[in-house]
């Protein structure tokens, strides 16, 4: 990421010899999570080959669940779509966004800790209210409708979360709204990490701005980049809680995802056993989408 | 949704799934007698948030117990939320709450079946509560588990200002309630208003009163037990009933939340709301006599009233180390004294004391609200999701906005509804 | 972006040969377009604030009503009065002191620990040949795949057997466990960049592993530590579904479910939540302030040279 000079090949970034401790180093937080994280995990997807109401036993019925998922439930597929949709939009947009605010803030100058620190607010205050407030602001007489009105774009007005249309891109506003200000965070602290002299060696010969972000700011930033498009796509597919509170996935289903499609086979059918198959395939999704991404990255920039 | 699969059976994988997760689920099952009881503060779960007249008559009655001297009482407040989801585990739990809150109807039947809840039939023995409230505390195999100590109504609230001005006339009968309905709509207010963005559940109400008025509490408690389906000609004759009202409700409906609802009425731009007496709390509290409500309106004469009367109270967890204490806190909250005690505390003017021989005097509404529901000769019903499970009321919630939306014809609505009731039901 | 306008103000490189007198036009052009630079600069940036700002504006000022107030006016209405008493009641109320000790007590030490062990796994993944490292860091990341809910009972059931169930200790180790696979990734991303020249000077200097981590990479990943010191606060802090499954009594609960709590069956007190709300945000917000002093960077880097 900081190369100045083309790289021999031969060059290598890591130290031939890996003493003992290094070992050690990472074995004790893998061990850490294989406890804490992936043995929860192991049960929580045996969970998935029974039928179990939370109360009384639960009863063991193979692939069952899965066959159901898969061939018998109209809900799922709507939902695939609309965690796809939610992926590419909410996933794209925060990581435009984020990366231009990120640009636009990313100078230690005067009043840009202000900026800064509204623009990350959203993730600091509970959901339970800030989406009581996204809720007012998309009511059919809220704010939103108000300023439309005011503007003279009467006929863009809607009843935003109450039409299978827009309920779904409603949610995605207030979702965004939280997620940019995360995104930009890792953004600055990324080119934050570029070498300036970069940028100043390049400025002296004379590239534009757009050149120097295209052929300085972006290489450089390759390995946040695929941190952050990890992480977003990790989110997409969590993304629940903004959803439950504005529209439990409704109208209608519109706005359903499969994390909130898992929540309610949970708690409110109780079907826990079919929840967690829900939960075993959103998680197959993000390892089969991340995974592939990640291994083809690597590949790429020809790490050893 | 979906339909349930003939089971393919994988042996080895049920063998282990069984073995692994023997540690890690609960069975929940009867608990062997115990003998004394554990020491320390009793517990009583609550789902009743901080300063509500709920939490603060709980309060007052575990306060009264405690100066007794039998044995201590600590009230533990969870969210409300929280508790409906967590409810399970609290149950199952080696060492479980011992006092829970909850409401009479299906689940708490449910939780006894399972043999989660303490058989309380010796507290009942001196108990004088009426014979519906005792058939609604008692578990499939004839024992009582439940301890009312509140019910309440459901009614037509309205603005009384919003009405005189449309010169509206409040009604009792079906025709009456429709030229309500227009004098509203003439006046430039929308008559019906209801929130289903963000409270699906409260066309619920709707429906439950269309079918108990149009068919009758034994068909309504059927269709809800799955003993009639949801496509029969009765509850298509529940919606064409409905239909005649259906242009006067609020068509920003779906798109509003709970709140805005309640403020429309405050402001007169609704005219009226069917919701439990619980509604009052958000309207503002200053102005509540500016506020009044009817029954709704009768539609058949010939049909038994059935009236809703959800009613709250309290449960002994069956796995509880403190069984003796928990029952003598649980009888003395079944008492009237404790129950006055309660009702002193909470001075809203939204609840009925369960216990028949408690001596306060009732608020205009409550009088109203008691009147009601004792003219019920045909039967008092919970409410859609406390009658059912929370599971059946997801599917009502999708079939009845769907109707109010007009999204698709009857026919279709009510087969699908009933599909997924089966499907609820199955799992 | 703006930041060529920024540059544009900085002094010529020295070295570039310019007659004397067409220093000064250039001096000054670049004077001018400085002031319009950082005019649209602050004008951009504002607007973008004030826009993000508004849903939190509207708590606050919800915050600042009284019950009745919204009630009549709905939530999103400019107060009829501006009161204090929705703090002093939402703090008693929900007994956010006790609380809020109890975040903290979760937060800062599962903070700590994260950031400590992910970024001795990172180190370990990046700077050396461990066999299988990638495979190792992929499986850590497949971790975090999962979602909380699919968790939630295995780890009710860890917490009952361990005998840890309702104490703020279980919250601490799961919520540690869960984030390593993230955070060693994204440390692991950061760490990657630094030049094996640092590292292989401190080596023929004799340092051992431990001191090339503590005083070589880690400086040099300040700023990714900051961000992730400052977002991993936020998450744990705000967490709430952990918290509720695995504790029971109320005096154990957390600020999230603190707030929570102030929410009836049928109706909430909007402006009492909403005063909780702000009070509950404050410790991620300073927390947050603090750590934006760290997002430093760039300049150690060029000590390579």
């Amino acid at each position: 990421m900081t190369q100045i000079a083309p790289r021999a090949k031969t060059n290598r970034r890591r130290a031939f010899f890996t003493p003992p401790v290094v070992f050690a180093l990472v074995l004790i937080p893998f061990t850490i999570e294989a406890v804490g994280v992936f043995y929860p995990a192991i049960q929580g997807i045996l969970l998935s080959f029974v039928r179990w109401n939370g109360i009384g036993v639960a009863e063991p019925v193979g692939f069952d669940n899965y066959v159901r998922l898969f061939t018998n439930d109209i809900v799922l597929y709507g939902a695939l779509g609309n965690t796809a949709i939610w992926l590419v939009l909410f996933g794209g947009i925060s990581f435009a966004m984020g990366l231009a605010i990120a640009l636009l803030l990313q100078a230690d100058r005067r009043g840009v800790s202000v900026y800064r620190t509204a623009i990350f607010l959203p993730m600091v205050f509970s959901l339970v209210v800030t989406a009581v407030m996204w809720t007012a602001i998309f009511q059919p007489r809220g704010i939103l409708n108000d300023f439309l009105n005011a503007v003279g774009l009467e006929d863009w007005t809607r009843i935003w979360l109450g039409d299978p249309d827009t309920a779904l891109y409603a949610v995605i506003v207030a979702a965004l709204w939280r997620q940019i200000g995360y995104v930009m965070v890792l953004f600055i602290a990324g080119l934050k990490a570029i070498d300036p002299t970069l940028h100043e060696a390049a400025r002296v010969d004379g590239a534009n701005v757009f050149q120097r972000f295209r052929y300085i700011t972006m290489p450089q930033l390759r390995g946040v980049n695929l941190v952050i498009i990890s992480l977003l796509v990790i989110d997409s597919l969590r993304s629940f809680d903004i959803i439950w509170a504005m529209t439990r996935g409704g109208p209608f289903g519109s706005s359903e995802l499969l994390s909130t499609y898992m929540f309610s086979t949970a708690f409110t059918d109780r079907q826990l056993g079919y929840a967690s198959a829900i939960a075993v395939v959103i998680f197959l999704l993000a390892v089969g989408v991340i995974i592939s991404y990640l291994i083809r990255a690597f590949s790429e920039t020809k790490e050893d | 949704m979906t339909r349930r699969h003939r089971s393919a059976v994988v042996l080895g994988m049920a063998g282990t799934v069984t073995l692994l997760l023997a540690g890690c689920l609960g069975t929940g099952t009867g608990t062997t007698p115990v003998e004394e009881d554990a020491e320390g503060p009793l517990t009583v779960q609550s789902r009743l948030a901080g300063d509500s007249g709920d939490a603060v008559a709980l309060q007052a009655v575990v306060d009264a117990f405690n100066a007794k001297g039998g044995g201590q009482v600590e009230i533990n407040t969870v969210p409300n939320e929280t508790f409906r989801d967590q409810l399970p585990s609290y149950l199952t739990a080696s060492n479980p709450p011992d006092v829970l809150t909850l409401y009479g109807g299906s689940l708490t039947r449910e939780l006894a079946d399972e043999g989660l809840l303490l058989d309380l039939s010796d507290v009942w023995e001196g108990a004088e509560f009426s014979d519906g409230l005792r058939a609604l505390s008692t578990d499939s195999s004839g024992n009582q588990v439940f301890i009312p100590t509140s019910y309440y109504w459901l009614g037509v609230y309205y603005k009384k200002s919003t009405w005189e001005a449309a010169g509206a006339e409040v009604p009792t009968t079906w025709e009456e309630f429709l030229t309500a309905s227009e004098a509203l709509q003439a006046n430039g207010v929308v008559p019906i208003g209801i929130a289903l963005g963000d409270a699906p559940w409260l066309a619920s109400a709707w429906f439950d009163y269309l079918n108990l008025r149009v068919n009758g509490a034994d068909f309504h408690i059927d269709v809800l037990a799955g003993d009639e389906s949801f496509d029969d000609p009765r509850i298509e004759a529940v919606f064409e009933k409905w239909d005649d009202v259906l242009p006067y409700f609020d068509p920003e409906a779906p798109g509003i939340a709970f709140g805005q609802a309640a403020t429309d009425l405050t402001q007169g731009r609704t005219g009226m709301f069917l919701a439990g007496s619980w509604l009052t709390f958000s309207l503002p509290p200053e102005s509540l006599d500016e506020y009044d409500y009817f029954q709704f309106p009768i539609i058949d004469d010939s049909v038994p009233l059935a009236e809703e009367g959800p009613t709250d109270g309290f449960v002994g967890a069956a796995n509880t180390d403190q069984p003796k204490l928990t029952k003598e806190f649980l009888a003395y909250l079944a008492s009237a004294e404790a129950q006055q005690l309660m009702f002193e505390a909470n001075p809203n003017d939204t609840l009925i004391p369960a216990n028949p021989n408690v001596d306060v005097e009732l608020g205009p509404d409550a009088i109203k609200g008691q009147a009601i529901l004792e003219s019920a000769v045909g039967g008092v019903t919970q409410f859609f999701n406390r009658d059912s499970s929370d599971a059946l009321q997801a599917t009502a919630d999708q079939a009845l906005t769907q109707y109010l939306a007009g999204a698709k014809s009857l026919s279709d609505i009510l087969a699908e509804w009933q599909s997924e009731a089966e499907r609820v039901r199955a799992g | 972006m703006t930041t060529t306008i920024n540059d544009a103000a900085a002094p010529l490189p020295s070295d570039t040969p310019t007659p004397a007198t067409a220093t000064k036009p250039r001096e000054g052009r670049s004077r001018w377009r400085s002031r319009i630079g950082t005019t649209s600069f602050h004008t951009v940036a504002i607007t973008l604030s004030a826009l993000w700002f508004f849903p939190i504006f509207l708590v606050l000022l919800n915050s600042f009503r009284t019950n009745s107030d919204v009630l009549r006016n709905g939530v999103a209405a400019w107060p009829e009065a501006f009161v204090f008493d929705s703090y002093v009641t939402a703090w008693v109320n929900a007994e956010m002191g006790r609380a809020m000790v109890n975040s903290l007590i979760i937060t800062i030490p599962v903070v700590v620990l994260t950031l400590l062990l992910s970024s001795l796994a990172a180190f370990g993944l990046s700077r050396y040949r461990i066999p299988f490292r990638r495979t190792l860091l992929l499986v850590m990341l497949a971790g975090n795949l999962l979602p909380a809910q699919l968790m939630l009972i295995p780890w009710l059931k860890i917490a009952e057997s361990s005998g840890l169930y309702d104490t703020l200790l279980i919250v601490i180790l799961i919520q540690t466990a869960s984030g390593l696979g993230f955070y060693t990734f994204i440390l692991y991303g950061f760490m990657r960049a630094i030049p094996v020249e640092l590292q292989d000077a401190a080596s023929i200097d004799g340092a051992g592993v431990l001191r090339t981590y503590w005083q070589i990479i880690l400086p040099l990943t300040r700023p990714a530590l900051a961000a992730l010191g400052a977002l991993a606060f936020t998450w744990v802090f705000n967490d709430l579904l952990l918290a509720i499954t695995v504790l029971r009594t109320s005096s154990q609960f957390p600020i999230t479910a603190a707030v929570l709590s102030l929410l009836g069956e049928f109706s909430a007190e909007w402006n009492l939540i909403a005063a909780a709300t702000v009070i509950a945000a404050i410790p991620c917000v300073i927390v947050f302030l603090m750590f934006q002093k760290h997002f430093v960077g760039g300049l150690a880097l060029g000590a390579v040279k």
